[in-house]
């Protein structure tokens, strides 16, 4: 997996966000008001429209929705192939788009537990997953 | 039936550069790509470019890279005096079907006569395959773009993957796809491909975003593809036999609008074509089944998404599609033939005015692989975020 070669995030209002990753630590926006966890972060709780947000630390334990495997690079990027692009669902609900790091092709499958690694870039801290369970 | 586009507003013109390979339309610029497609449609409707008084768009009115011609110099090229309606659907691709709705709306309102919808691409280094990856990083993308998901048709593949899991679609049916659409191509002068492809070789091809391999992603196209639409009246002293608009739908689920991004949607529409909200609308408008359906023009950019629009439309039943398909159902001689003029998998990718394009052809009785008798045609846009659409046309 390249280092130090992702894209930079742009921060809008979600700065504690990547602040959070740079500790290694997932943190999602939950509604003040009803107590929804959502992301990516927004403006308002779609749920009950209170603009009134705190950050929620996450378990960062998950499972594998779904996952690709480029088999060629088509991004200066991302040069070593080949690598895998995974929706996993966390635990409390949101599911996200990462990668699943430090297995090799074919032995992940839909359903394999996961948790969350980190990777500390150059300017932030990208949110990856491991398979395994709860530390 | 509360539709009061019914069989107002018909298809009259259709015209089209020739399709080249990504890049190789150069010298031309976009605006002659465009002005040659309206030229062509115009002829084809036996009226003067000087008659057009309308524009509908789809995809901003571009290619997402914001290389377009836009109306003022579509315009200044060809002499246009005056419109009275200019108007592009939001996002991307998926509003393709929908940009003839579009035009219907201008014309039943009364704001424009002659209203061309139209489609001019040139993607030379802008390779739409890797947009997601390209563009500028927003607050939103920054939550996909560190995992180095690049393009539209690597999400696909994600879902794909997922349909896989869940309903054990094998990797066969999407090869029947890719082949049906060859077949199909193979005999039309104006497509790209025309080399049969076989099952071993799409086998042994090369993955792109495993589970999916060369042969499951559409070409690299430049050219253009100009319709021009008018109202019923109009339509039937011009030279053309018309091609009606009976229904027109665009939108589509909040949950599909993130189909090419974040994703987190609930499962069923995760493994969907997010056209589902669109088929149901659309037969409730125009009052008919998928039974009554003669050609389907599915929207094609990856071959596991031609697979779930059957099952938004109800060509067979959610999580069928695989078997379905494999079965023959899609080609010629199936019970739905699909993308008869070899679609954007094997004839041109022109952001889905080819389909618009072959639709029409089939309803005339004029296409090169014609399917005896097509009285109606469904046309989707692609299955892209917000909105998605789908029309069905009639003879």
């Amino acid at each position: 997996m390249p280092e130090r070669t992702r894209p930079k995030p742009k921060n809008r209002f979600e700065q504690a966000y990547w602040d959070a990753l740079a500790r290694h630590q997932l943190s999602l926006q939950r509604c003040k008001g009803c107590g929804f966890v959502r992301h990516p972060p927004g403006e308002f709780c779609p749920e009950c429209w209170s603009g009134e947000f705190e950050w929620q630390p996450m378990s960062g334990v998950g499972s594998i929705v779904s996952i690709i495997w480029y088999m060629k690079s088509l991004d200066a990027r991302f040069p070593e192939v080949p690598y895998n692009v995974a929706l996993v669902r966390l635990a409390e609900g949101p599911a996200l788009i990462s990668n699943v790091v430090g297995s090799a092709f074919g032995e992940l499958k839909i359903g394999d537990p996961v948790r969350a690694c980190y990777s500390d870039e150059m300017d932030f801290t990208a949110l990856l997953f491991e398979r395994g369970s709860a530390r | 039936m509360s539709n009061p586009l019914y069989r107002k507003v018909a298809i009259v013109g259709v015209g089209a550069t020739p399709y080249y390979r990504r890049g190789e339309s150069q010298p031309q610029t976009i605006t002659e790509l465009a002005g040659k497609a309206i030229l062509a449609a115009a002829q084809d409707a036996g009226i003067s470019v000087k008659d057009i008084d309308g524009f509908a768009h789809y995809s901003g009115g571009g290619s997402g890279h914001n290389n377009f011609a836009d109306t003022n110099l579509i315009m200044e090229a060809l002499g246009i005096p005056e419109i009275g309606f200019t108007a592009t659907l939001t996002m991307g691709g998926g509003g393709s079907a929908a940009s003839i709705g579009l035009a219907g709306a201008a014309i039943l309102a009364g704001d424009a006569k002659y209203v061309v919808s139209l489609m001019a691409l040139q993607q030379g280094n802008n390779r739409l395959g890797v947009v997601l990856g390209a563009k500028p990083p927003t607050p939103e993308s920054s939550f996909v773009q560190p995992a180095g998901m690049v393009g539209p048709g690597h999400a696909m593949a994600i879902m794909a993957r997922r349909h896989m899991h869940k309903y054990g679609t094998r990797r066969e049916a999407f090869a029947e796809i890719a082949i049906t659409h060859r077949n199909h191509a193979m005999v039309r002068p104006t497509s790209l491909q025309k080399k049969p492809l076989t099952l071993e070789a799409y086998m042994s091809a090369r993955m792109i975003a495993e589970p999916l391999c060369l042969y499951d992603y559409c070409l690299e196209t430049d050219g253009a593809v100009a319709v021009i639409s008018t109202s019923a009246e109009r339509a039937r002293d011009l030279r053309q036999k018309p091609v009606y608009l009976l229904g027109s739908v665009h939108g589509g689920r909040r949950e599909w609008g993130r189909s090419f991004s974040w994703m987190n949607m609930p499962d069923d529409i995760f493994t969907s074509a997010g056209n589902l909200s669109i088929a149901r609308l659309l037969y409730e408008k125009t009052g008919l089944t998928p039974q009554n359906i003669d050609v389907a023009l599915l929207y094609d950019h990856f071959s596991p998404l031609v697979m779930m629009q059957l099952e938004d439309y109800g060509f067979c039943p959610v999580g069928e599609g695989g078997p379905f398909v494999e079965s023959g159902a899609i080609r010629m001689n199936g019970s739905i033939p699909v993308n008869p003029h070899g679609g954007n998998l094997s004839e041109g990718y022109v952001i889905g005015m080819t389909h618009v394009r072959e639709a029409v052809e089939q309803l005339r009785g004029t296409a090169v692989n014609q399917v005896k008798g097509a009285g109606l045609a469904l046309v989707t846009g692609g299955p892209a975020p917000i909105p998605v659409s789908g029309i069905i046309l009639g003879s």
